[in-house]
């Protein structure tokens, strides 16, 4: 079905949501209830934290959520495959599971702990002061252990904001779990390297929206998933792998041994667009420009745009951050990007709408099961 | 869907995930920090302050029999009317926040701060709006230029006019049939935690611990052999000019008003220890001087008496803020301040430790019975 023609570009579109929000409307409890569960997959999995490396409570999740016929492998960097039909050009659909975070870097004397940034990708300028001042959590071998990071009081400052007015670093973070020596830190099971997340607040925004941590890339997580919960593997055409892999933020290196393990010819990056970008969350999955210097597919774009036709899906265009996932496969695989819409990305309130996962995870099966 | 929502918990729209996070230490049964915690977890952004005296209400003492005057202030007597002292102790429940100040056409939520606290706290944060129809998912949006490097040249510079919050709507229709309102509080989703070493953390320690201090005692008074009138009051709208205290200054004239509110310490690696220096864990502090008061020194020794005759660890010390109290002076009554010491004032996590919140209990429950 593919053709060597480039389809008009659809723009982000105010409309999108409306004929979105009209078609559901329409379908009435039915879909209430598919949206009420694909908005609890995006809580669930955004209520884990995981940075680099340290994912394995994020998949821990996506074993338990996944359907029962899902055998998933599981490879020496952490990165969770399903692999389901065969023969055909194999496509390949791949969601990060890591979120920007840190690992305890020190301890003082007095008992608190120095952090560093555990992320390759630019973040965003003021990521480590959305940290300062907030609930955070330190991910030890045992448990979570709930902890603090430091901040200035108001009252000592008379309510000058002096001591925050300038530029705030990872290493001007001191982290309070409530012991006073190193020695109440190695009891506390805390040690060094331990990897450090902001708390889980998640909220229900209006109309199917959920704000919190780590949408970037759990929104795609939780698209997979309900991909997979909602699979007839009999209707495939080809061979199928869902991915979740390990380490996209420092520098695509799950990714990286997807290519290598792997042999997909299609590859689909199904991850967050770049943060600022104008793809609205309830406006339909966003999907990348062809061509460019990311050399993304057309044929798979055409793939894409034509499937979303048919099915009445409203895509957005829109720019995805180079390098990572993307650049993994690029030369050996066709490769597109595509996701579901986060705003506010790098903050812990990244706002995401389970609209966009049910008509990303709706579109992805139509292209499963579609003639590539 | 399978399994994800197991060990969540969805309060009014907000999964509050902390599981399996747990302190390190496992928690004491019966301390401070269970009343504490339903307190801390309350909302009750100043001039709303019903829900907190609500649940005040429901932790008195069974004899209690509280009056709310025109105020909001919730007071408990107990003690002979005609008593040899009369002695007011109050703390207050409001909490700083915003107030929904306006529904903007594209339905985000113009916002007014109550209370001094650093609003980049809140930027690019979860929040929830507290309306009469149940709570109200939100989002305070970051600074437009928050990606650009340039943002970090002036992080503070966030604030006022600039925050709004996000409900997820884009019409004003659409805020209104939330059920949001102008004047409805705003906070963040408010969870105590404790941490390590019998330290624990939330929004609003300042003051519901002082709250809790006061619930303590009353649990433990023994009002048949009181000496003195006591009363207790928990106040409202502190945080915005000391009003519920001024409205019973109008009207009590105790001989002693005893205020217990927080002592901003410079315990932290962020301050410089020359100034307000109380150790948390070290027990409650007698706040002598502060913004807003200078205690008699002959109370101040008293005290510091009163609690070592009695094995109750006690610092004593200055810092900064105001305290319910020091309305009181002006009318012929003297004003002493009880503490205990707290670091990150006014920040979602200010940090409190149990013991020093256990022996304020105690303290307050002796200067009832004996002062």
């Amino acid at each position: 079905m593919t053709t060597g023609t480039r389809p008009v570009r659809r723009r982000p579109l105010a409309a999108g949501l409306v004929l979105l929000a009209a078609a559901w409307t329409a379908a009435g409890p039915a879909m209430a209830g598919q949206v009420e569960d694909a908005a609890a997959l995006v809580r669930g999995l955004c209520a884990i934290g995981g940075v680099a490396g340290h994912e394995g409570q994020v998949r821990a999740a996506l074993r338990k959520a996944a359907p029962s016929w899902a055998t998933f492998e599981e490879d020496s960097l952490g990165n969770l495959t399903v692999t389901v039909g065969s023969g055909g050009t194999g496509l390949l659909l791949v969601a990060h599971m890591d979120e920007p975070g840190y690992v305890v870097t020190g301890i003082t004397d007095r008992g608190y702990l120095k952090l560093q940034r555990l992320s390759r990708q630019p973040l965003p300028a003021l990521f480590d002061q959305f940290h300062m001042g907030q609930p955070l959590l330190v991910q030890t071998r045992r448990a979570a252990v709930p902890a603090v990071a430091v901040v200035p009081s108001t009252h000592l400052w008379r309510g000058s904001a002096a001591p925050l007015n300038r530029p705030i670093l990872d290493e001007d973070l001191f982290v309070d779990i409530g012991a006073r020596t190193p020695g109440e830190v190695a009891a506390a099971g805390v040690a060094l390297l331990d990897p450090v997340v902001i708390a889980r607040r998640v909220v229900d925004l209006a109309a199917g929206r959920v704000a919190g941590p780590a949408m970037d890339d759990r929104a795609g997580c939780a698209t997979l998933l309900r991909l997979l919960q909602t699979l007839e593997p009999s209707k495939l055409r080809g061979t199928l792998t869902v991915a979740f892999s390990a380490q996209e933020l420092m520098g695509g290196r799950g990714a990286e041994r997807l290519r290598n393990r792997l042999h997909a010819g299609d590859v689909l990056v199904i991850d967050a667009p770049a943060a600022g970008r104008a793809a609205v969350p309830g406006g339909g999955p966003a999907v990348s420009a062809p061509g460019g210097k990311e050399g993304y597919s057309q044929r798979l774009y055409n793939l894409v745009a034509e499937q979303a036709a048919e099915s009445q899906i409203p895509l957005q265009n829109v720019a995805f951050t180079p390098g990572g996932t993307q650049a993994a496969f690029q030369g050996k695989s066709q490769v597109l990007a595509m996701g579901v819409p986060v705003q506010y990305a790098g903050t812990p309130g990244e706002v995401t709408d389970a609209h966009d996962v049910l008509a990303l995870a709706q579109l992805l099966k139509a292209i499963a099961e579609a003639e590539r | 869907m399978r399994g994800l929502r197991s060990g969540a918990i969805l309060l009014g729209g907000v999964l509050v995930l902390y599981a399996p996070a747990r302190a390190a230490r496992p928690a004491r049964e019966g301390g401070s920090f269970t009343i504490l915690s339903t307190l801390v977890e309350t909302p009750g952004v100043s001039t709303r302050e019903q829900a907190v005296r609500d649940r005040v209400r429901s932790l008195l003492p069974s004899w209690a029999r509280p009056d709310v005057d025109a105020k909001g202030n919730l007071l408990v007597a107990a003690g002979p009317e005609r008593g040899a002292k009369t002695l007011l102790f109050i703390a207050h429940m409001d909490e700083t926040g915003y107030l929904v100040k306006s529904v903007r056409d594209d339905g985000s939520l113009e916002v007014k701060p109550l209370g001094g606290f650093f609003e980049t706290l809140y930027e690019g944060q979860v929040v929830l709006v507290h309306t009469a129809k149940g709570d109200v998912g939100g989002v305070v949006p970051p600074r437009p230029n928050y990606l650009e490097t340039t943002a970090a040249d002036a992080p503070a510079a966030f604030g006022g006019d600039l925050v709004r919050v996000d409900l997820g709507v884009t019409t004003r229709p659409s805020a209104e049939a939330l059920g949001v309102a102008v004047g409805d509080p705003i906070t963040i989703p408010k969870t105590f935690q404790r941490l390590y070493g019998s330290y624990g953390s939330g929004r609003a320690v300042d003051d519901r611990a002082g709250c809790t201090a006061l619930l303590t005692a009353l649990r433990g008074l023994d009002t048949k052999t009181l000496r003195n009138r006591v009363i207790f009051a928990f106040s409202v709208e502190e945080e915005i000019g000391l009003n519920g205290a001024q409205a019973l200054a109008q009207t009590l004239r105790p001989d002693l008003v005893i205020a217990v509110d927080t002592f901003v310490s410079s315990d932290s690696p962020l301050e410089r220890e020359a100034f307000a220096h109380a150790v948390l864990g070290k027990g409650p502090v007698v706040r002598a001087i502060d913004s807003s008061n200078i205690t008699d020194p002959a109370i101040v020794d008293r005290v510091l008496a009163l609690a070592r005759q009695n094995g109750l660890p006690i610092q004593y010390g200055l810092t900064r803020g105001g305290n319910d109290g020091s309305v009181f002076p002006e009318f012929g009554t003297p004003d002493l301040a009880l503490s205990w010491p707290t670091v990150h004032s006014h920040s979602p996590v200010e940090v409190i430790h149990e013991r020093d919140l256990d022996a304020l209990g105690a303290l307050v429950l002796l200067i009832a019975e004996r002062w």
